[in-house]
């Protein structure tokens, strides 16, 4: 009964199907999307070399991304479902801008960086990742509870400083989204230095929301680090009890 | 699956994640200074000399005339790089060093 379905998909197609979903040609395929990212990278550094050697090998790129992306729609088993799957997306996504040759586009060669993600089809990565994501999404709510927060220290600083310093610096503090900015880059202790407060009442408004702020924004961080330590002494007790012997 | 290897897979994951993300605020960050035609960001490695010390909330000021957009950009590269940068990478280093302790608690709580 099932192979009434598949009954065509036979032969030449299955081979090349078995040969491109193979681990030779993924890897070579993940080496050239690398390849290409730093080919794009590069372009911009060496303007002068856009026309003699950075549009050629782009141009190699994209014929080979195309080949491969028909060869996809050609040996898969049901086209349909892989024209419309999220790595047929993303494939298409990845050659449709350099192929409808919209001039002011050519940004968007930047969606073909995105089939990286491929790699993640790979079992043993699968396996890998996805306790930890179960994980996060033990989280969540708690998570969304302290963005919450966060957001609203942000938004009080924020109205706080562009009390004391509008009048003194208009062109820095003159709106509270620019304060905002300010805030973000204080609390989460980048401190860029393009913008800092001047008045007394300013700079010790900021020394009192920079001792609260950056231990509540780094709250976040210490519960997804605590919650990925739990998901650890889980697995091991589980595999304990299952008798697993490994990691010693 | 090795225990060992599986958590080797999921940092290598990490940063992973990390670099592609690193690479599309870089490009982002760049199409919004080329379009202010800034002359602190002028090529994608210098975008992304500006994101890595963004996300690793480092901060020189050596590039600070950056556009609405790029602003809007440097803050969610900062919170995002506060959340996976440092709390996943922190999470799966640090469970390294507090498992054995904590098993042992946890079995000698159980045993009693």
């Amino acid at each position: 009964m099932l192979n009434d379905v598949n009954d065509e998909y036979t032969g030449l197609r299955k081979k090349l199907y078995e040969i491109i979903e193979g681990p030779v040609v993924s890897g070579i395929i993940q080496l050239l999307i690398l390849a290409s990212a730093v080919a794009f990278v590069l372009e911009t550094e060496f303007t002068e070399y856009k026309e003699s050697i950075f549009d050629p090998i782009d141009w190699t790129f994209l014929a080979i991304f195309t080949v491969e992306y028909l060869l996809r729609i050609y040996t898969a088993p049901d086209r349909k479902a892989f024209i419309f799957s999220f790595f047929g997306i993303v494939d298409l996504l990845a050659i449709l801008p350099a192929l409808v040759l919209i001039p002011g586009f050519q940004i968007l060669r930047v969606l073909r960086f995105l089939r990286i993600f491929r790699i993640f089809k790979a079992t043993r990565f699968v396996l890998a990742v996805d306790r930890m994501i179960e994980a996060l999404a033990e989280v969540k709510r708690e998570l969304l509870a302290l963005v919450i927060l966060c957001s609203l220290f942000v938004y009080l600083a924020a109205c706080g400083i562009y009390v004391f310093e509008k009048d003194v610096q208009p062109d820095k503090f003159g709106s509270i989204p620019d304060a905002m900015w300010w805030a973000i880059v204080s609390l989460t202790t980048i401190g860029y230095g393009d913008v800092y407060p001047m008045t007394p009442g300013g700079k010790i408004f900021t020394a009192l929301v920079a001792l609260v702020g950056v231990g509540l924004i780094a709250i976040p961080s210490g519960l997804l680090a605590s919650v990925l330590t739990e998901a650890r002494v889980e697995e091991k007790l589980q595999d304990e009890e299952n008798g697993e012997e490994d990691e010693k | 699956m090795k225990n060992s290897k599986k958590y080797f897979l999921r940092f290598i994951a990490v940063i992973f994640f990390l670099g592609v993300f690193l690479f599309f605020s870089a490009c982002g960050l760049y199409l919004f200074e080329r379009a202010e035609q800034s002359k602190m960001i002028e090529s994608i490695p210098d975008a992304f000399v500006y994101v890595f010390l963004t996300m690793f909330t480092v901060g020189y000021s050596d590039v600070s005339s950056i556009s609405i957009g790029g602003k809007y950009l440097s803050m969610i590269v900062a919170i995002i790089g506060h959340l996976i940068g440092l709390a996943c990478m922190i999470g799966i280093i640090l469970s390294t060093f507090r498992l054995g302790k904590v098993l042992r608690r946890i079995k000698a709580k159980t045993n009693i």
